[in-house]
């Protein structure tokens, strides 16, 4: 993850949780690389069973 | 995110306004025709977390309709730069050299051109380059990404006639392209990024003075003496750019850029080198010819005229590795590059280029190239309060959560590298005591020359 971007998923939830109060929000991080984070077919296949929809940033 | 929508998950991302075409083409070529981009006006680094806030919620009316219409967010087919389907183009003009004038011009305009006036890649020129090497025009040697654009031997050949290569070099060239599409090289990370990544090219072996690559005076600069060096070092990044659609501004984010992206290659001065060639140290004969390539992200000098003595020597080329302004400084800290789809990582290793007087230094007191690496990474150490400057604290913690403790002890002196083969050598240049040090991106590639 590149710097601000946790930043903005949180506000993302914080702002979504008002409009949809019933929403549940999980964070997800991928379980290689370095500052750049990515998501392995495991971890794609764990969002795809655990969520709805997903909001993503990679910072820039 | 493409693995979210392939596996039916709806998608919003968050994205930067001049990252936009960037992201749609990425989807695109990762086979999402379309993407949900709710947009921001500046990326969210180096931003104070109030400006992220505000630019978030000014745009979170994108990030509802992202998740609950269809995204109308789309590119057309070869929106950014142009593709054609006829297989000869002509081009007019009152004579040969205004014809080729047009040329030039038009495949600016269609960004295929690096900005120096381009040989035109006529089919006999072509057809000449093609008898440079043994193998058929339509085999492919590689996929490359980000665009997956099949790299034939024709179409290696066409941009080597365009960067001004001779069909002798096209074999080198070829080899290059092998390896830049090894999986652990994870070219889609380098030629996408805003980094300034290059590729050097070292040949070793009998072919680098059969083609005349320089090795020795000003090897990594202009002029005639470096021409083979130039003109395979610009084919690459031609091929890299209208064979792995790396365009600058569409899909080469680079935020700067860099004098080394237009061409890098250079010949290991084998005969001055007291050591084992740089392919003998990986695992190859003396007489075969290599390639091998090392992404890097820029160069400093390792001048020193007055040390006579190794330690001396090393300690000054140390202090290259600890710049804090470069990506790879401390990088094994966050964790290192991978490629989850491979299932590939690599560490981040340096380049270092020794002339022939620092390699007789060393090589006078006994000191090989695995005691400078060891030296090197003996000396090149920091303290973990400068290296975590720049650097991501919950990165740090998914890496490393056995070295936290470190936040207590922030003077601790840490290795700028992971361990001590993360320095590569290389003897280059002519007299007098100039090396050359560069940060690399991951680790090299070495294959063989097929000619």
């Amino acid at each position: 993850m590149k710097a601000g971007g946790d930043q903005a998923l949180e506000q993302t939830a914080h702002f979504l949780g008002q409009r949809f109060p019933s929403a549940e929000f999980r964070y997800y991080v991928g379980s290689v690389g370095a500052n750049m984070r990515h998501a392995t077919p495991e971890d794609a296949d764990r969002v795809a069973r655990e969520c709805d929809a997903v909001v993503g940033t990679t910072g820039d | 995110m493409v693995e979210f929508e392939k596996r039916g998950i709806p998608t919003v991302s968050w994205v930067a306004s001049g990252f936009t075409h960037d992201a749609l083409r990425s989807a695109q070529n990762f086979g999402v025709p379309s993407l949900a981009v709710a947009g921001v006006p500046l990326p969210f680094t180096n931003q104070m977390p109030n400006d992220i806030k505000e630019m978030v919620d000014a745009s979170m009316d994108q990030v509802i309709r992202g998740l609950t219409e269809p995204p109308e967010t789309m590119l057309m087919p070869g929106e950014g730069f142009t593709t054609v389907s006829d297989p000869v183009l002509a081009f007019e003009g009152s004579d040969l050299l205004e014809a080729m004038e047009v040329m030039n011009r038009r495949f600016l305009e269609w960004k295929w051109s690096d900005g120096f006036p381009l040989v035109p890649p006529t089919p006999e020129r072509v057809e000449r380059m093609l008898r440079g090497i043994s193998r058929a025009p339509q085999d492919v040697i590689a996929t490359l990404e980000p665009g997956f654009g099949l790299a034939t031997v024709e179409k290696l050949a066409v941009n080597a006639v365009m960067a001004g290569c001779r069909p002798e070099h096209l074999p080198v060239l070829v080899t290059a392209v092998q390896c830049i599409s090894e999986p652990k090289i994870y070219l889609r990370n380098k030629a996408m990024s805003t980094g300034p990544h290059a590729p050097l090219i070292l040949v070793n072996g009998p072919i680098a003075k059969q083609l005349g690559i320089n090795s020795g005076v000003c090897a990594l600069g202009p002029g005639s003496i470096s021409y083979a060096n130039t003109v395979i070092g610009r084919a690459l990044r031609l091929v890299m750019m209208n064979v792995g659609f790396t365009y600058p501004g569409v899909s080469d984010m680079d935020t700067i850029g860099s004098p080394i992206k237009y061409s890098l290659c250079v010949a290991e001065n084998e005969e001055e080198s007291p050591w084992d060639p740089y392919h003998v140290e990986r695992g190859f004969h003396p007489d075969q010819s290599t390639v091998t390539v090392h992404f890097v992200y820029g160069t400093c000098e390792l001048h020193d005229f007055q040390s006579r003595e190794a330690e001396d020597l090393v300690h000054g080329f140390s202090s290259a590795a600890c710049n804090l302004g470069q990506v790879p400084t401390g990088h094994w800290l966050l964790g290192r590059r991978a490629d989850p789809r491979y299932g590939v990582d690599e560490k981040e290793e340096h380049f270092m280029i020794v002339c022939p007087e620092h390699a007789r230094v060393f090589q006078r007191q006994g000191w090989d190239k695995t005691r400078i690496k060891e030296e090197m990474f003996k000396r090149a150490r920091m303290s973990f309060r400068d290296l975590m400057i720049a650097r991501e604290p919950k990165s740090f913690l998914l890496a490393h959560p056995e070295l936290q403790w470190l936040w207590d002890s922030p003077d601790t002196l840490l290795p700028v590298v992971e361990s001590a083969d993360c320095y590569s050598i290389a003897v280059v240049g002519a007299a007098a005591g100039r090396g050359a040090f560069f940060w690399g991106a991951g680790g090299p590639i070495t294959k063989e020359v097929e000619r």
